[in-house]
């Protein structure tokens, strides 16, 4: 028995070395063959025939010869490999043609991955769910008689990305200017005066666009443009005795655009212009008052930092 | 109330705008720290390959343009701008423009109370006639933006100083009226709609030495140099289509 037995194992392993005999070499060429496909394609990155040794590869692999290979612009290295490839028997070709075209098929299949992968840029800067606080100053655009510089204050809650609500408030330091003097001076005339006191607003904001801008390549700068909307109540110099509600502040709304520059991921700069609107009760009747103001915002954002959330 | 005889000094537009661009070329300097903090990319260039929609290109634009401030007479002005762009963020050119003057209620307003206390008296004011300006304009700015998710816009500010002739002309013979030497300075807005086509908008102050308008006794007033703010809007056309890339 324990003959036999030995006899038996004895014939076992011969039979597997020799099955593992032709895999070890056809593994051997194989890795022969892929250090020539790793240098075509090296080739081919950097622009050289690359493309007409991968053309070649693909001919060998499919049981092309080596005159086969040295015909389409093969190197010498790679004459080689086929003329050790044709030197395998024919078990070690079928699987070197199984491993090739495995590789071949990985590689059409990364390529297909690449074209369907797109990359997503993550956000500089989340608005939803956080508040702004602002502080700035504005002066009035294109009244030629009166002079105004507000100070101004606000809160925004910004409920997404793009919407934005909040409440705005002003202090007016406004004066006579120059022109108006000289009318008084000059003609013996003195217009009424109708100048800002103060005013307070619940306004709305949206923000449909959104952008980056550089200064000489020197930083990019995120940024969004906003459309404004607000109603509240302004009050002016101009005494009302008629209505005690309008003594408190008349009735006022306002459009406007503004430009918010994203500077600190704490800190934003906005700049804005506003069409202030309110029907002033003059003495020869009401008339509608447009006061346009261009002013500079800066906006702390509360709470300072925020945790990013990918976009879907 | 007492009122001052000499004439009250007026802020310049140049000084604010001064202050503006300040701010916002220290915001600039500011951001480029932050980012270099927390940016993988700390040390590379900040812009490649980007296209660049000025370098090498003609540019000219119709405008027109509307003082701001005026209390006796605004002027619409209908005109001209041509740019030559040396770099994406330099370029020489002129404007011509040409004043239509619109009179205003204050204007109408004056002319029927004094009258009626001076028959004598007829309402005069001046206006501007034409300008002829050359300008170095710089773009610091350049950037661009995606509006509603889907539209993209190219844009850049721009800052031009401005120089040549204004002439100013008035609504009777009692002012003075002439050309003069204009200097001044504009900040603008460039947006690119396409390739070759852009929307403008400039708020330039330009200055001119005149009076404003008469005085009850039909002499004229106020004359002094004067800063005329004028907000423009335009359509450029830019030649050749081709863009260039940088490198």
């Amino acid at each position: 028995m324990h003959v036999l037995q030995r006899h038996s194992l004895f014939i076992v392993f011969a039979a597997a070395l020799v099955v593992a005999a032709p895999s070890a070499m056809a593994r051997a060429a194989v890795s022969s063959a892929d250090s020539s496909v790793s240098s075509a394609e090296v080739a081919n990155n950097t622009g050289t025939s690359g493309g007409e040794a991968t053309a070649a590869d693909g001919q060998a692999s499919q049981g092309g010869t080596a005159r086969d290979a040295t015909d389409n612009g093969g190197t010498s290295e790679r004459v080689a490999d086929e003329a050790d490839t044709s030197r395998l028997s024919p078990r070690a070709k079928r699987a070197l043609r199984r491993r090739k075209l495995t590789q071949n098929l990985a590689r059409k299949g990364e390529a297909e991955l690449r074209k369907s992968v797109r990359v997503f840029q993550q956000r500089y800067l989340v608005k939803g769910g956080r508040a702004e606080l602002l502080v700035g100053g504005s002066v009035a655009i294109g009244d030629p008689l009166i002079q105004t510089r507000n100070l101004d204050a606000g809160l925004l809650i910004h409920v997404n990305q793009r919407w934005a609500i909040g409440a705005s408030a002003f202090y007016s330091f406004a004066a006579q200017n120059d022109a108006f003097e000289n009318i008084q001076r000059d003609f013996g005339l003195f217009p009424e005066r109708s100048l800002l006191q103060a005013g307070g607003f619940l306004e709305v904001q949206f923000s449909p666009i959104f952008g980056k801008f550089s200064s000489f390549g020197m930083a990019v700068v995120q940024m969004d443009a906003y459309l404004i909307g607000a109603v509240g109540l302004m009050k002016t110099t101009v005494p009302i005795e008629a209505d005690a509600a309008l003594q408190v502040g008349r009735p006022a709304w306002q459009v406007g655009v503004g430009l918010r520059i994203h500077t600190l991921r704490a800190l934003t700069l906005s700049v804005e212009i506003r069409d202030m609107m309110m029907v002033e009760h003059f003495q020869a009747g009401e008339r509608l008052m447009q006061h346009w103001f261009g002013g500079l915002k800066i906006g702390l954002w509360i709470p300072p930092t925020f945790d990013y959330k990918h976009q879907r | 109330m007492m009122f001052s005889l000499a004439p009250q000094p007026r802020p310049a537009l140049i000084v604010r705008l001064a202050v503006v661009c300040g701010l916002i070329g220290a915001t600039l300097l500011t951001a480029g720290s932050a980012h270099a903090e927390d940016d993988v990319l700390a040390g590379s260039p900040v812009l490649r390959r980007n296209l660049q929609y000025r370098a090498g290109r003609h540019e000219v634009t119709a405008i027109v343009g509307f003082t701001v401030g005026d209390p006796y007479i605004r002027t619409i002005l209908p005109g001209a701008r041509y740019d030559l762009h040396l770099f994406d963020w330099l370029s020489v050119g002129g404007r011509l423009q040409f004043g239509v003057p619109v009179q205003s209620d204050t204007y109408a307003e004056i002319d029927k109370k004094v009258t009626t206390q001076n028959e004598t008296f007829v309402m005069e004011a001046t206006s501007l006639r034409f300008l002829g300006l050359g300008h170095v304009s710089v773009s610091p700015l350049v950037g661009k933006m995606l509006a509603f998710s889907r539209l993209p816009i190219q844009f850049d500010v721009h800052v031009d100083l401005l120089g040549g002739l204004a002439s100013v002309a008035s609504t009777g013979d009692a002012l003075t009226t002439g050309i003069g030497l204009s200097l001044g300075a504009a900040v603008g807005l460039r947006v690119f709609i396409s390739d070759i086509i852009a929307i403008t908008t400039d708020l330039q102050a330009i200055s001119t030495d005149r009076a404003l308008s008469v005085n009850r006794d039909s002499k004229e007033s106020g004359k002094k140099l004067r800063f005329n703010n004028i907000l423009s809007f335009g359509v450029a056309f830019f030649m050749p289509p081709k863009l260039q890339r940088a490198d």
